[in-house]
């Protein structure tokens, strides 16, 4: 074949550009750490790892909304140990009172004991969360749920369920409904309350006693719920946060450079290039106008 | 008998024919560098003998012709190469700035967006009066909507950048044909008169392939030195001189058209431009898909609940009333209302508070199919959306460096039959130079012997 010096040249010119960029395209690599620097660099791949992005995305936000869930349950399992506490001094106060050697003046005593601890259960069915809404009101998270009036106890709030959403098409019930549980309770120490005023300890220790308890069993029921619920909000935090961290490798598996394998290409295309150069800093001297004289 | 100068006179032929062989060689050094030269030669023939005593004795040397070296076949094969070349180069550069427009790996890109909106409705769901989740899903709203008018807007910039690199090149193109037209003149007129134009032939096939980086061309030579030009259907140039091209065009099908006749424009940078225009209106169309879709969707949902205005029938998205065809992309955003005031976003039917029973279906959406988005995610239509433009790139750019592979290739080869190598110039004109030195030498020696006939007189 017939060599032009252009030829030669423009030869000498192609191949050291090629091999220019071959070694900037994987120094890009090496420098930035990701083989998919523009969709176009891998398409499929690239496809895929922005599914994976926003699956995950979406899992963080689950985790959060189980956070936020486990915050107001938490809250109202709280609510409900303290409502437990004061409804077992209610039991304890009714099994004195309806011991037969109480004169009227300490039943009356415990009466006015009897009302206080009303009033701390109404103070509790009332709790807030940290954002200002009431727990205990259904969905009516903004209204004040209960409210006394004479002797009896008013629920302004509804028996709707606040639910998160945890997982695609899935959701959890984050707040606990305290009707009619919290009523009953209420109306319960009232009857106890009067059976106490008149002296009517045969109704305290056959009547009274017995519903006391079963208003302790029901909120213990309740609560077992709750624990349940955050047992279920705990299981599936840790299992979202090993689904984001497979997530994480399989994102960097399509997208990060393998340093190594990138190292010793770049080490190639190094060598490439300066063999070229080192070609045409050779290959022009050599020309027959160094032989004639 | 042949004459006492005879000798003399050959040696003259020897003189002007090395002489002029030694000027090509200089010509052809000097153009050693020039893009398009062609690498000229010299023919030299015997001359015809004359009869001396009975024998025939050579009159000298004729230098018949001045050639340059070209190969035809090279030529059509270059010229056809630098159209698909010059198609391939515009389709990637265009590809490539839509490319860049999507903003893929910023982190901020349309898909990002998405998520996060879906993210903001999923956090309202549970805690569906807080004012921070609501202003959360408002702004969310807005930054995605905006990303995706922003995109649509880049296209369109992009779109219009395009139309105007048609018109230069069509403008371009014509420019080239008429130059053609003129160079085919002028080479007739110097073949008739009997030269080699070798310089005008060299000047026409540049002239030639360049015209043929924007245009698909096809070349017919003629018998008076001039070539006719076409393309596909539409003659560029005949004997009547340059013709006119249309600068009127339709994008969508990719040709040129004038009155009712289309010439289609396959290859060139007008080819590459047409493309280009077309996969720009074809992701519009899909961007147009996605922010319709989303108003339609989420509309659907937001449009039932009472918000916190008590008011019923509030739209999320900015939407024109039922029947009426929707907007798209370029005006996509957020309904005023919810802008001025995120109280005006609904969460649910009944109006309460707590109620967060439509952001949850809101929400939803995130993971539900749907059948105008071809039965795909919002997150799938997206993603789908971008590889096809990061596909539709790759292809191009690979394809672009195959041709301009093959053009390289191409031009090695033309390279290696028409262009000069210094070492055989060089040779030629130590040959030259040693061939006239001879004739020289040989001239002086037929004055000699002359010299000393004429002296035997006196």
């Amino acid at each position: 074949m017939r060599i032009s010096t252009n030829y030669q040249f423009s030869t000498y010119q192609y191949n050291l550009q090629i091999a220019d960029q071959n070694l900037v395209n994987i120094s890009d690599q090496l420098s930035s750490g990701k083989k998919i620097n523009e969709p176009s660099d891998d398409p499929v791949g690239f496809g895929q790892a922005i599914s994976m992005q926003s699956l995950q995305a979406g899992i963080q936000q689950y985790v959060s909304n189980l956070n936020t869930a486990n915050g107001s349950l938490g809250t109202a399992d709280n609510t409900l140990s303290s409502m437990s506490t004061q409804m077992n001094q209610a039991y304890s106060l009714a099994v004195e009172g309806a011991s037969s050697t109480m004169d009227q003046t300490s039943l009356n005593a415990i009466v006015s004991q009897i009302s206080q601890i009303q009033s701390q259960i109404v103070n509790l069915a009332n709790t807030q969360g940290p954002d200002g809404s009431y727990l205990f009101a259904g969905q009516k998270t903004s209204t004040e749920p209960y409210t006394v009036q004479g002797n009896t106890l008013v629920f302004n709030g509804d028996t709707n369920t606040i639910n998160a959403e945890i997982g695609p098409g899935q959701t959890l019930q984050s707040n606990v409904l305290g009707e009619p549980m919290i009523t009953t309770m209420y109306n319960n120490l009232e009857t106890l309350k009067n059976d106490l005023s008149g002296g009517n300890t045969g109704a305290i220790s056959d009547v009274d006693i017995a519903n006391i308890q079963s208003s302790l069993s029901t909120i213990s029921a309740t609560r077992g719920q709750v624990g349940a619920k955050m047992q279920t909000i705990s299981s599936l935090t840790s299992q979202y946060q090993v689904q984001s961290d497979n997530l994480t490798k399989n994102i960097s598996n399509i997208e990060d450079v393998d340093m190594a394998s990138a190292a010793v290409q770049y080490q190639e295309a190094s060598q490439a290039y300066s063999a070229a150069l080192s070609v045409v800093g050779q290959g022009s001297t050599l020309s027959l106008l160094d032989f004639i004289k | 008998m042949p004459g006492l100068f005879q000798g003399i006179s050959t040696m003259n032929t020897a003189l002007s024919a090395f002489q002029t062989a030694l000027d090509v060689t200089g010509n052809n050094i000097t153009n050693v560098n020039t893009v398009g030269y062609s690498r000229q030669v010299v023919q030299l023939n015997p001359m015809p003998s004359t009869l001396d005593n009975n024998h025939f004795v050579g009159d000298g040397v004729n230098l018949v012709s001045i050639n340059r070296i070209q190969d035809q076949f090279l030529f059509a094969q270059q010229i056809q190469a630098a159209s698909e070349d010059g198609r391939l180069s515009s389709l990637t550069s265009g590809l490539n700035n839509v490319q860049s427009l999507t903003n893929a790996t910023s982190g901020a890109s349309i898909g990002d967006n998405l998520t996060a909106f879906f993210n903001a409705w999923s956090a309202l769901g549970s805690s569906p009066s807080d004012p921070a989740l609501l202003q959360q899903v408002q702004q969310a709203g807005e930054t995605l909507a905006s990303s995706v008018q922003g995109m649509y807007s880049g296209l369109q910039q992009q779109a219009t950048s395009t139309t105007s690199d048609i018109s230069s090149t069509i403008q371009q193109a014509q420019g080239i044909v008429n130059t053609i037209a003129q160079l085919n003149q002028q080479i007739q007129a110097a073949t008739v008169s009997g030269s080699e134009p070798n310089e005008l032939l060299d000047e026409r096939d540049q002239a030639v392939q360049q015209l043929s980086e924007l245009m698909p061309v096809k070349v017919q030579p003629m018998q008076d030195g001039t070539v006719m030009l076409f393309s596909g259907q539409m003659t560029l140039v005949d004997q009547s001189g340059a013709a006119t091209i249309p600068t009127t065009y339709d994008a969508s099908t990719g040709s040129l058209t004038s009155g009712n006749q289309t010439y289609p424009m396959p290859s060139g940078q007008l080819g590459g431009l047409f493309q280009t225009s077309q996969k720009i209106s074809s992701y519009q169309s899909q961007l147009d898909t996605l922010a319709n879709t989303l108003r339609t969707q989420f509309n659907s949902i937001e449009s039932t609940g009472i918000n916190g205005l008590g008011q019923t029938g509030q739209n999320f998205f900015q939407d024109v009333p039922a029947g009426q065809p929707q907007t798209g992309a370029v005006d996509f955003q957020v309904d005023p209302a919810i802008v001025a005031n995120p109280q005006a976003i609904a969460t649910g039917v009944s109006g309460n508070p707590g109620d967060g029973g439509l952001a949850l279906s809101m929400s939803n959406l995130r993971s539900t199919q749907i059948a105008s988005l071809a039965g795909q995610t919002f997150g799938d239509f997206y993603s789908s959306f971008v590889s096809g433009i990061g596909q539709d790139a790759a292809t191009a750019q690979s394809q672009s460096t195959t041709s301009a592979a093959v053009m390289q290739q191409i031009g090695q080869q033309i390279s290696s039959v028409s262009g000069v190598s210094l070492d055989q110039e060089l040779t030629n004109m130590l040959q030259y130079q040693r061939s006239y030195q001879a004739a020289a030498k040989a001239l002086s020696v037929f004055d000699e012997t002359t010299n000393d006939l004429i002296n035997i007189i006196q």
